[in-house]
């Protein structure tokens, strides 16, 4: 544990393929010595690519129509479709109607080209961090199914590390990817008395004599880490002079958490827009914030020695 | 699951969130650009100093210069929808480096010119607000009180209260700032339609015959405005025929403003799909501000025509033959108040011109403390700067170094007659320069990101963006080139000479160096801060590189 550690961590990347290729490539680019991810792997949103002819396929970006064949045509556009961060899905009009008039049938596809991605991705890092020698734990969070959870756990280098306590390099990581309520419900939400609850489960099983950092997906209410946009009930963003209006959206269960372990370090995600470094105490809270729709991953490196955090340095790659 | 809309599918995630209002956007640009401000250099100093100029003309000219810049920013801004301006498109697209020269330069002279509205408030706001309100209506204690705002210590204590006042309004929370901003910009607009009314229904003779009667007191003449025309004549006023070289130099004018409809590329990234409303909300701005300005300079031009403009403009430059004995130059607003002859009116006109007269001021301070808070976090600066308040939410450390920076300016700007009104400019159209070479390299150097892009149209083989880069980057060379060769822009080395006949440098040549500098420090502070972060293992140089897929 004296030995000098530098962790890169980043989350939020929403099922940006780009970003995620990134991040399994972030600890050799930067020097890193493991790598943590805080959780919401998977993408929002699907884009169907429609079968109009032999040979040809539709489909709609950014407002913008695009008609192209099967080959590199179709190549290319997916893979812009998934820099967004979005799932390209071949499809034909008639399933696109059925998906559009039903919505169990929409979530069973969109479930299965989830989980078709995670699980290709989980073998991707695996093979490539396994191969770079870096040590991974991952986590789920609020936006991803409890399907993604089950595999991450199937990794065999990567840690499915949600919920326990595991040992990296002589630190505790404590992680919990959960959120407390949002206007979406979200598929894996809690009340704040949930996460009081769970939070005092999992941080129990720490030990008190030796350094800890918090992994926890949903960051510390009123820390600055957590300044999200105001929304009105229908969910538009409130302006005022032509800005959009932030307040914070934090848990307060977590942040008692801080005030009451003080861990070395607590590292968040879930506000994208809320890229910040806070002090809670003794505890250096860090959220990198998110732009996976513009390809780049934003996260945040920190140097630690002797138990102690010795630096910190957001980047954006 | 959630919607579709038949283009795709959505489930339920969080923050898919609708669209922020369009107009809110549009509005925060024309503020930046003060119409009002626009118009009052352009009244006041076009008529007077550069004989042949047509205002019209001016506004179009200038226009059709900004257009492309603005074009640059908003592609960018789509593109690449965070917070921050050309700190993010410049830093991802041609490195950290040019990002922060660029950045940095905008940033300096945010401060500096935060000596500059924070005086107008003084200047062309309060001081003639009172003024015209008490000679309009026979009161000398009003006359008093606006002679001493436009003095330096009225000046500097008007302009120091508001800077103390946005300061602390802005560490305390935006919310409240901005509905009093709304109902401001309402008010200015109200005035600026009752300017188009008093115009209207006014003539040059009504004119001649009021002003005359309300500044008899003054000066003692029984025909004032003939006397300040005859005084400005003696002086050196001369008119010419119309001239295209006299038309384009005193774009420097407007370019002051316009070019800053572009300010809505800061605080984008706040809107999700904000890129739509980039689109078009930076180019409308400034088709709107200059549509307004034209209106309302063509029906001033056609009731007072430029003579009287011209030597009303001419006048406080001189010295002891100066009939009105006044400092600086009335805004058109003052001149309308007059027409109108009316001491309500008088009074909505100036109420409204004090909104413009400072309306830079609160972009600046928070753009410029917006960009000492990411130079705090990315490391750039000590992290003090990045600190957001836990109790209000604001980076409170920044706001109060930019309010002290800013005061700082104000008293040099109010004191010091050689810190002239344009000098900066010529550094802010350096980081114009590197936002378009980064708009033109931006396909080439980030293809993954353009070609995801909202902005990834191509005409004839050539990305759009890119075109739009070269033209933006002639602009800008037109814009730099004006400023040194307009005589009153302080920069003017074209025309008043790098040396005098002494062989001393120019004041112009001494002001275009300190500009020149404040970009390069903008590169010695980040080689600076890598060293020293380097010593603590931190690199600053992989801060916004970009980490290979392939």
């Amino acid at each position: 544990m004296a030995k000098r550690l530098t962790i890169f961590y980043a989350c939020d990347i929403h099922g940006s393929e780009r970003v995620f290729r990134k991040f399994l490539k972030a600890a050799p680019f930067y020097g890193a010595g493991a790598v943590i991810f805080g959780g919401d792997i998977t993408g929002k949103r699907l884009v169907p690519i429609v079968d109009v002819g032999p040979g040809r396929w539709r489909a709609e970006l950014f407002d913008k129509a695009y008609d192209v064949e099967s080959g590199s045509g179709l190549d290319d556009l997916e893979a812009r479709i998934r820099a967004n961060g979005f799932y390209p899905y071949r499809t034909t009009a008639e399933e696109v109607a059925r998906m559009s008039a039903d919505p169990a049938y929409l979530a069973g596809v969109f479930g299965r080209v989830m989980a078709e991605t995670a699980e290709r991705w989980v073998t991707l890092a695996d093979e490539q961090l396994r191969a770079a020698g870096v040590p991974a734990l991952m986590m789920p969070g609020n936006d991803d199914e409890p399907a993604v959870k089950r595999i991450l756990a199937q990794g065999s280098w990567i840690v499915d590390a949600e919920d326990r306590i595991v040992d990296l390099e002589g630190y505790q990581v404590a992680s919990y990817g959960y959120s407390t309520t949002t206007p979406w419900h979200s598929p894996r939400e809690v009340t704040e008395e949930g996460m009081a609850a769970a939070l005092d489960g999992l941080l129990g099983r720490l030990d008190a004599s030796r350094p800890a950092i918090f992994n926890l997906h949903d960051p510390p209410h009123g820390s600055g880490l957590d300044l999200a946009l105001k929304l009105t009930p229908d969910l538009r963003v409130v302006t005022a002079g032509g800005e959009a209006v932030r307040e914070p959206v934090g848990s307060r269960a977590v942040r008692e958490a801080i005030e009451r372990v003080q861990p070395i370090l607590s590292l968040h995600g879930h506000i994208h827009e809320s890229r910040a470094a806070a002090t809670i105490g003794r505890t250096l809270c860090l959220n990198p914030g998110s732009a996976y729709g513009e390809g780049a991953l934003q996260g945040v490196l920190m140097t630690l020695e002797g138990g102690r955090v010795k630096g910190h340095q957001f980047v954006s790659g | 699951m959630a919607a579709t809309t038949g283009t795709f599918f959505e489930r339920k995630a969080t923050g898919l969130v609708r669209e922020a209002g369009t107009w809110s956007t549009l509005i925060y640009n024309i503020n930046f650009v003060s119409i009002g401000l626009m118009m009052m250099f352009v009244i006041q100093l076009e008529p007077a100093f550069y004989p042949g100029g047509d205002m019209i003309g001016s506004y179009l000219l200038a226009l059709l210069i900004v257009l492309p810049t603005s074009l640059a920013f908003a592609m960018l801004a789509a593109a690449m929808p965070r917070s921050g301006g050309d700190y993010v498109y410049v830093s991802r697209i041609l490195g950290p480096r040019l990002g922060m020269t660029s950045s940095w330069t905008n940033t300096v002279w945010w401060f500096i010119y935060g000596g500059v509205p924070s005086a107008f408030l003084a200047r062309y706001g309060l001081g003639p607000l009172f003024r015209s309100v008490g000679l309009i209506t026979g009161n000398s204690s009003f006359v008093s009180i606006g002679e001493w705002f436009v003095t330096p210590t009225g000046t500097i204590i008007t302009g120091g209260l508001l800077i103390g006042a946005l300061v602390l309004i802005f560490s305390l929370g935006l919310g409240s700032y901005f509905r009093i901003q709304n109902v401001l910009f309402a008010i200015a607009m109200l005035g600026l339609g009752v300017v188009a009314l008093v115009l209207l229904a006014g003539s040059s003779a009504t004119f001649v015959a009021n002003f005359n009667h309300f500044w008899q007191p003054v000066t003692g003449q029984a025909d004032t405005q003939a006397a300040v025309v005859k005084a400005a004549t003696d002086g050196g006023f001369v008119e010419a025929p119309r001239d295209l070289y006299w038309t384009l130099i005193p774009i420097t004018w407007i370019y002051l403003e316009l070019v800053f409809n572009q300010s809505s590329a800061y605080i984008g990234g706040e809107v999700k799909r904000a890129s739509r409303i980039q689109l078009w909300s930076m180019p409308i701005a400034a088709i709107a501000s200059v549509a307004v300005a034209v209106v309302l300079t063509a029906l001033l031009q056609g009731v007072l025509g430029t003579t009287t403009l011209g030597a009303l403009g001419w006048d406080p430059y001189l010295a002891d033959a100066s009939v009105l004995k006044q400092p600086y130059a009335m805004p058109f607003t003052e001149i309308v108040a007059y027409l109108a002859g009316n001491g309500l009116i008088a009074a909505i006109l100036g109420l409204g011109f004090v909104f413009w007269s400072y309306t830079w001021l609160p972009g600046q301070i928070l753009n410029a403390s917006r960009n000492l808070l990411a130079y705090g976090i990315d490391g750039v600066l000590p992290a003090r700067f990045g600190n957001v308040s836990e109790r209000y939410h604001t980076p409170v450390f920044s706001l109060v170094v930019v309010g002290i920076l800013s005061f700082l300016a104000l008293v040099v700007y109010a004191t010091n007659p050689d810190f002239t009104t344009l000098v900066g400019i010529v550094a802010f159209i350096v980081s114009f320069i590197i936002v378009s070479i980064a708009a033109i390299l931006f396909p080439y150097r980030r293809r993954d990101v353009w070609a995801s892009s909202p902005v990834a149209q191509v005409v004839a083989g050539v990305p759009i963006v890119t075109i739009v880069g070269v033209l933006s980057l002639i602009a800008c060379l037109i814009a730099e080139w004006a400023y040194l060769s307009d005589p009153l822009s302080g920069v003017g080395v074209l025309t008043n000479g790098f040396f005098g006949a002494d062989g001393a440098p120019t004041k112009d040549l001494v002001r275009l160096v300190v500009a020149a500098l404040t970009v390069l420090s903008g590169l010695v502070i980040y080689e600076v801060s890598r060293w020293y972060r380097n010593r603590s293992g931190i690199r600053l140089d992989a801060t916004f590189r970009e980490i290979p897929v392939e």
